[in-house]
């Protein structure tokens, strides 16, 4: 009995020794190291703006052999580099810009988030999803809230931290085709309504080439734009819709599955095209495009160029319509981060700061329709509506929705664009 | 009992031999530049490429496992009929459009290089010197020119020259779809054939049809027995470089598909969809596999390349022994064919330089009232349109910068490809029936099967890896990627120049105990200087217009000719992007003449332009 007594006593002491030492051995919970650049952004968050510009102007004298390297899609960030540059000038001559294309430089940004290594020390890029499952979930873009006087960022704007928003719409010739042509999105389904015609002259760049454009057909069978396109089906054909006629998962599907098909013509580049809204009048074409392109348009250049009507003259000369029942075109942002590598981070915050207050955003896109700040302050231009009524009357891009049904929808889409029934 | 000699003896006596030593340093080069590319394609379709891929396959997959779900997906899903729409429709369609083009390059360059080397047709000079501007402009300039010109009203596209001139309106398909896209890349990749195919043709022994002649053959027994085995290799050479760029060419049938679904005339080709499915987050790997289908698609011409030259058949055209070229003569018909030639060849090479040259000129593409050099002399910022800082070309000192970089690179590469591609030759050609040489000759053809925009990916990724990072952004890297890449026009101008040497030729050096390099500089150089200065010319062009395996890797201070255009392009100012188009073409000519000063030899002499 002793002996078993004996036993069982060695026997719990070892037990306890294990446990013991597995408890002394067990980890504690990792807590993750903070970057460099994560302690400089939360540091640069509390500073005041004489504080950051202090810090920024220190963080450039200490590295005079470093230069701040913005890298991004849109040619504002070059304009605005030159505005910072002129509001700081111990920063004069120690700026960079990059001009990156969003499919081109997206492989840069994972090699660079793969081996940690520095690639710029601001980055603006377009792609929710790509933005959110590559760069935000990794860790690799951060985001710095600007704040001060006549900043003032919109809470769901602020992680990731949108810098500006653009539009595409549906353009046409104003001086000939003029605005009554489309009053319904289902007009371009190419089927006649109870009092409109069909339209088939949209023409719409391929969206195998053009993600924004995919993105926008993909946020077509989401339950928000399936709502406008339902009370915009009943105001056009004046019935309800009846899903159960069709195979449609819902009536955004159906909606692009006509859309696609009634395309009269694909082109290959918003930019090109817009430049030829003055022939559109021979068919009445309907352009789908980013609605600060009008600036590219060109038709008044000769007799206006010179002139302060030039600009005026040119965005009327191409017109769009506010009032499309259904919706009027595609809202989506450019992010404006800082990755986890940057070199001059609190350069990088302010930087930030700068575009987002009134004067930065002049330098970079003042006086342009079709882009909006994410600072509530800074109103769009004359003649433009508001973010928020574009918000409202558009499609709004939404990384969920697009991640949760990406693999169907796109699957559908290119279906469509093969001419599959 | 065999008896062997001493390792160390047959090393030496291995390595005594020039095309030895050639194979083995080849083989480690190319390993290490080419198999790793490939290696990286074959793994991503094979893991999950990100987290958006992962979101896509489900599952409950990560980032980096293994699966098979993009060869799955792509070759047999059902879904939406989604492999049929994705891959094997479009790869039918794209097949038909490749070999389209390889007809039209073969049949129209081989033509021209047959009246230019073997006929007294006049002109040939001129007719020679211009028919290589269609090559040297990017691609999609020829597809931009057809539309221009056959664009009508019928089909809501505005009115096109030919409609203009004539009042004729083409139909559609003619305009937009598979038709114009193999003519246009088939126009743009006719100078190559003729290049390859003339350059055999000129070199070629005149003995050879001479005997056939007095050996009383007709006509078309001596060009289907003599003539066509001896261009065979340069034939198929053309077929498998125009094939392979043609399926993988991405901006012409992405610029030509303008129809509307219902018209049926819609055309997605197999390029277009490797490059929405290789930009989109979600679907790399599936990109992978298409780039590895199409990668194998190639590889089976190049087996049939091999067939024909590896086997037992000879192609010596080139015995040193005789120059002589008889010319056929046209005869009565010879003005008419030099004019119908010289028409057909200026229309397709000139007029679109014209187009280039007045798009860079005209505010308003069409309206003469809009006239203005501004995009070229400049000095103040283009007002009115927001476009920041952009002046003039000719006073852009980014785009001067840009330019010497170009330059610089572009030679480089065209140094290094051509050397490599002329030992590569000389290895084959000496090793013809060694495993060893077909390999390395096949590895080197192999970065032109890779997309470029994955080649310059894989590139960009090994930059960021500890250890290399010396080298992202620098121009170190364009130069070593470029050298790469642009190899195989150097190995298959190499090899077919090679192949055409008589071994007696080196024998006779080698008799008389010439070193091997003198050998080459002095004998064998020589002999086929044409061929190879093809060699170095061609990459030199690619290099000059090369944008997509660039545009990942270089960095602003590495900014090229072609990455300014591409901005020009991007933010709207086509009228500069044209103004820098004409002007690599006209830099590009230049260097043309002043090689031809300087060595006697230029692309179109090689071919027998005098």
């Amino acid at each position: 009995m002793k002996k078993t007594m004996k036993k069982v006593l060695v026997l719990v002491l070892v037990l306890a020794m294990v446990f013991a030492m597995a408890a002394c051995g067990k980890k504690e919970e990792p807590v993750e190291e903070k970057s460099a650049v994560q302690t400089a952004i939360e540091a640069a968050q509390k500073m005041t703006l004489a504080e950051l510009e202090e810090a920024a102007k220190k963080e450039l004298e200490e590295h005079p052999d470093l230069v701040f390297n913005a890298d991004s899609l849109t040619s504002g960030i070059k304009k605005a580099l030159a505005g910072f540059e002129k509001k700081y000038e111990w920063a004069a001559g120690k700026t960079a810009y990059n001009s990156k294309k969003g499919s081109e430089y997206q492989p840069k940004l994972i090699a660079a988030q793969k081996a940690n290594s520095y690639i710029a020390d601001f980055v603006m890029i377009q792609d929710a999803s790509f933005l959110k499952n590559a760069m935000l979930d990794t860790g690799f873009l951060r985001s710095y809230v600007p704040a001060g006087e006549g900043i003032e960022i919109a809470a769901e704007d602020q992680n990731p931290l949108v810098g500006v928003t653009f539009n595409k719409v549906f353009m046409y010739d104003n001086t000939t085709v003029g605005a009554d042509q489309l009053k319904n999105v289902w007009q371009m389904t190419g089927v006649d309504g109870a009092t409109l015609k069909g339209v088939n002259n949209v023409s719409f760049q391929n969206p195998l080439g053009e993600d924004i454009n995919m993105s926008f057909l993909i946020m077509l069978t989401s339950p928000a734009a399936c709502e406008k396109l339902t009370a915009a089906y009943k105001s056009y054909f004046g019935t309800d819709y009846d899903g159960s006629k069709d195979d449609y998962e819902n009536i955004g599907y159906k909606f692009v599955a006509e859309f696609v098909k009634n395309v009269g013509h694909w082109h290959s580049s918003d930019s090109s095209e817009v430049k030829k809204i003055n022939t559109y009048n021979e068919d009445g074409r309907i352009l789908f495009a980013g609605l600060c392109k009008l600036k590219d348009y060109e038709f008044y250049k000769k007799d206006y160029k010179d002139t302060d009507m030039y600009y005026t003259k040119t965005v009327t000369a191409g017109g769009w319509n506010n009032d499309i029942e259904g919706f009027d075109g595609f809202v989506y942002n450019m992010w404006t981060l800082i990755p986890d590598t940057a070199q001059l981070p609190y350069t990088a915050c302010l930087f930030i700061n700068y575009i987002h207050s009134e004067e930065g955003y002049a330098a970079g896109w003042g006086g342009v329709l079709g882009y909006y700040s994410s600072n509530k302050n800074i109103p769009s231009v004359d003649g433009d509506p508001a973010l928020s009524v574009w918000k409202e009357q558009c499609v709004v891009e939404d990384v969920e929705y697009i991640d949760s049904v990406y693999a169907t929808a796109v699957k559908f889409i290119n279906m469509q664009l093969a001419g599959v029934k | 009992m065999k008896n062997k000699q001493p390792l160390g003896n047959r090393l030496k006596s291995y390595f005594s031999k020039p095309a030895n030593v050639i194979c083995i340093i080849f083989l480690v080069i190319l390993l290490a530049t080419v198999v790793l590319p490939l290696l990286t394609l074959l793994i991503g379709s094979f893991t999950v490429n990100g987290n958006q891929e992962a979101i896509y396959i489900g599952q409950g997959v990560m980032d980096g496992d293994f699966t098979f779900n993009h060869w799955k997906e792509l070759l047999t899903s059902r879904d939406f009929d989604y492999a049929l729409i994705k891959f094997w429709r479009p790869l039918g369609q794209s097949t038909v459009m490749a070999l389209l083009a390889c007809l039209v390059a073969v049949g129209f360059g081989g033509v021209v290089a047959w009246f230019i080397t073997r006929s007294d047709l006049p002109g040939k000079q001129f007719i020679s010197t211009i028919f290589v501007f269609p090559y040297i402009m990017p691609s999609w300039a020829m597809a931009m020119f057809w539309e221009n010109f056959f664009k009508n009203t019928q089909i809501n596209a505005g009115a096109g020259m030919l409609e203009g001139m004539t009042g004729i309106c083409v139909p559609e398909s003619f305009v937009y779809g598979l038709f114009p896209c193999a003519m246009s890349l088939g126009l743009h990749y006719a100078p190559f054939a003729y290049i390859l195919i003339g350059g055999i043709l000129r070199n070629m022994d005149a003995n050879l049809e001479e005997a056939a002649t007095v050996l009383k053959a007709s006509r078309f027994k001596i060009l289907r027995k003599v003539t066509l085995p001896i261009v065979m290799p340069a034939l198929i050479s053309t077929v498998l470089l125009v094939f392979s760029s043609s399926i993988s060419s991405f901006t012409v049938p992405f610029f030509l598909n303008k129809s509307s679904i219902s018209s049926g005339n819609n055309f997605i080709s197999i390029s277009v969809q490797l490059r929405s499915l290789i930009n989109t987050g979600f679907t790399k790997g599936q990109g992978y596999v298409l780039a590895i289908i199409l990668m194998l698609f190639s590889i089976g011409i190049l087996t049939l390349n091999n067939w024909f030259t590896g086997s037992r058949k000879s192609f010596t055209t080139v015995t040193g022994k005789s120059g002589q070229v008889s010319l056929v003569k046209l005869g009565k018909a010879k003005p008419f064919v030099a004019a119908v030639l010289f028409i057909i060849v200026a229309f397709f090479a000139i007029m679109p330089l014209v187009s280039f040259a007045m798009e860079s000129v005209l505010e308003v593409p069409g309206d003469w009232s809009t006239f203005t050099l501004r995009y070229w002399l400049s000095s103040e910022g283009f007002e009115g349109s927001n476009k920041g800082d952009t002046i003039g070309i000719l006073r852009s000192s980014i785009m001067w910068k840009a330019l010497g970089r170009s330059l610089l690179l572009s030679i480089i590469v065209s140094l290094i490809a051509g050397t490599f591609g002329l030992l590569i030759g000389y290895a084959v050609a000496k090793k013809r029936n060694s495993k060893l040489a077909t390999f390395v000759s096949n590895l080197a053809f192999f970065p032109y099967l890779i997309p470029a925009m994955s080649f310059g990916a894989v590139y960009l990724a090994l930059s960021y890896t500890k250890g290399f990072t010396w080298l992202d952004g620098s121009f170190i890297l364009l130069m070593l990627v470029g050298s790469i890449k642009f190899m195989p026009f150097a190995s298959r101008t190499g090899t077919s120049a090679m192949l055409q040497l008589s071994g007696e030729i080196e024998e006779a050096a080698i008799v008389i105990g010439v070193p091997w390099i003198k050998r080459m500089t002095r004998v064998l150089f020589p002999i086929q200087k044409a061929s190879f200065i093809s060699g170095y010319l061609l990459p030199f062009i690619s290099c000059m217009r090369e944008m997509s395996l660039f545009v990942l890797l270089a960095a602003s201070y590495t900014t090229l000719v072609t990455t300014v255009l591409q901005e020009y392009s991007r933010t709207g100012l086509s009228q500069a992007a044209n103004a820098i188009n004409l002007l690599i073409i006209v830099v590009v000519l230049v260097i043309q003449f002043v090689v031809n000063k300087l060595t006697g030899a230029s692309i179109d002499k090689g071919v027998g332009g005098n």
